[in-house]
């Protein structure tokens, strides 16, 4: 897989998103949800910023969304080139939430706003799995 | 009612690249250099906002700056800002006005980056690392979401005025012998749209600096302003944070248009509409920024901003002067001291300092600090005493 390599950065899960990276781990894409409010909410935080309850749970994404944006990055964040060009992206989840991640089995002049992705996963170590995005339906069926 | 709070001294260290030095001397320099062009001496100092090296001294880190030690007394106030620019001199002028303090320096700047990367310019959020992604990748996302917004058609235009614009920038930082990017000759837009892709819409000529250097500027009371040489008072200021920057996607949808309420604030204290403004010093950490900046500060509509700059002009000749010293894009960005910078060439506008970049006859200039991509942005106004 292009760009993933020695100088991946790799996360250490905190004490809030811990959660998040253990259902990952198991291939389930997941994130908060306001119990009270129902509220959906990305990344983890303490409480709903929606209402600021503290009653939170985790619950499965279908993994299913559409891209909101993305860039094509030539160069890595220190500044070297990429040997091959790369897709970051924010992704809007149906379940009504959003994320940034990569897109990924899709060349950089297929990508547009709009198009359908599904979760797919690179495995970085034994604890952490890595969420990203490849297209879906009529997009793959243009390549 | 105007802030009622003057800037009296203001001082830059040089700006480049391996200037040699650390940051806290860089620090050093620019308040001496501002101190000097406020007439004034450190014991005049009685406020303090220096957050980068220290935050007021108060690390308690070896060799971390210990600013009220260094200046001799005891201080009334001291700052913690993130960073300077809007938020800093905000922060400054609420305590010189509530009486917390008379005299406060607020610096910022980097310096001892040597051949590496601002620390900066890339995040270490776990959500957002693992992806690639680097402040100007940030603002990519917004920009290429703003460009679809508009369409192929409208789309395809602003990325063509776009260019036009950055040109523009970096032409008046070619012809500026203080700009980190002095004598590089004319840029055409042509020029900027062939550079090399960064984080795609944005390339390497629509991106900023990321340089060394360091900028101080000194606030104090309308009593004490009187005696000093070249007063500027700040009419109007406004921030606005939507959200801790780089820990998640930024977004057209909510970023946009960041800092519009921050500016209608800093307008309606200075009593001023934004025709009334002779320069801005917009935050230019990408090419597509200073559009948005046109549309939220209320120059023009939405989707309007490239075409409304190109124009108007925004040279040195042009009707609506932006950026004409280089901007963050080729005169200096120097990380967290990037909008300290931007309020710098404002106040040098007002006074008639501003060297290569000088517009004739100005009463009042606004700058700006930070954009869409970091989530957050401010407002500075500054006009001659009245």
């Amino acid at each position: 897989m292009s760009g993933v390599g020695s100088q991946m950065f790799m996360p250490e899960p905190s004490w809030l998103s811990q959660p998040f990276w253990d259902r990952a781990n198991k291939g389930t894409l997941s994130r908060q949800r306001c119990v009270d409010c129902q509220f959906e909410m990305f990344p983890p935080q303490f409480a709903c910023r929606r209402c600021l309850s503290t009653n939170l749970e985790w619950a499965a994404s279908t993994g299913l969304g559409r891209l909101y944006s993305f860039t094509v990055l030539c160069m890595a964040p220190d500044g070297s080139p990429l040997p091959e060009p790369k897709i970051l992206a924010d992704v809007n989840l149906e379940e009504g939430w959003h994320m940034m991640t990569n897109i990924v089995d899709c060349p950089p002049e297929h990508v547009a706003c709009g198009m359908a992705v599904a979760v797919t996963w690179q495995r970085l170590s034994t604890t952490i799995n890595l969420p990203v995005f490849s297209p879906v339906g009529e997009a793959n069926k243009a390549r | 009612m105007t802030t009622g709070v003057y800037v009296v001294g203001l001082g830059n260290t040089d700006m480049d690249w391996n200037l040699g030095v650390s940051t806290e001397m860089l620090f050093l320099q620019a308040i001496k250099a501002a101190l000097k062009d406020a007439g004034l001496t450190k014991q005049d100092i009685d406020g303090f906002s220096g957050r980068w090296t220290a935050p007021g001294g108060t690390a308690m880190h070896p060799g971390s700056a210990d600013w009220s030690t260094l200046l001799g007394q005891p201080l009334s106030w001291i700052g913690d800002t993130y960073p300077q620019g809007p938020p800093g001199l905000m922060d400054a002028a609420s305590a010189v006005s509530a009486g917390a303090c008379t005299v406060a320096v607020v610096v910022s700047g980097q310096g001892a980056l040597g051949d590496g990367l601002a620390d900066y310019t890339t995040p270490h959020n776990e959500f957002v690392a693992p992806y690639g992604a680097f402040t100007a990748a940030s603002f990519a996302l917004v920009a290429q979401r703003y460009l679809h917004e508009l369409g192929p058609s409208q789309g395809a235009a602003v990325r063509q005025d776009i260019a036009r614009i950055a040109a523009a920038v970096r032409n008046g930082g070619s012809q500026n012998p203080e700009a980190v990017l002095k004598d590089r000759g004319e840029i055409t837009p042509e020029k900027v749209l062939a550079s090399k892709p960064v984080a795609l819409p944005l390339r390497l000529f629509d991106i900023c600096l990321a340089n060394e250097g360091a900028t101080a500027i000194i606030v104090a009371s309308k009593a004490i302003a009187m005696d000093c040489p070249a007063p500027v008072e700040i009419l109007g200021v406004g921030c606005e944070w939507q959200r801790q920057q780089y820990t998640m996607a930024p977004r057209f949808d909510e970023n946009w248009t960041v800092g519009a309420a921050g500016a209608e604030k800093a307008f309606r204290m200075a009593g001023l509409r934004p025709e009334d403004i002779q320069v801005r010093s917009f935050y230019d950490a990408t090419s597509f920024e200073i559009a948005r900046q046109f549309e939220i500060l209320g120059y023009c509509g939405f989707g309007d901003g490239a075409a409304f700059a190109v124009e108007n002009g925004i040279g040195v000749d042009g009707k609506l002067p932006t950026n004409t010293d280089g901007g963050l894009l080729s005169y200096s960005h120097t990380g967290f001291g990037g909008p300290h910078t931007r309020a710098s060439y404002a106040i040098r506008q007002v006074r008639g300092t501003a060297g290569s970049g000088q517009v004739a006859g100005v009463q009042t200039a606004l700058s700006c600090g930070a954009g869409s991509g970091a989530q957050y942005h401010g407002t500075l106004i500054f006009g001659r005493p009245q």
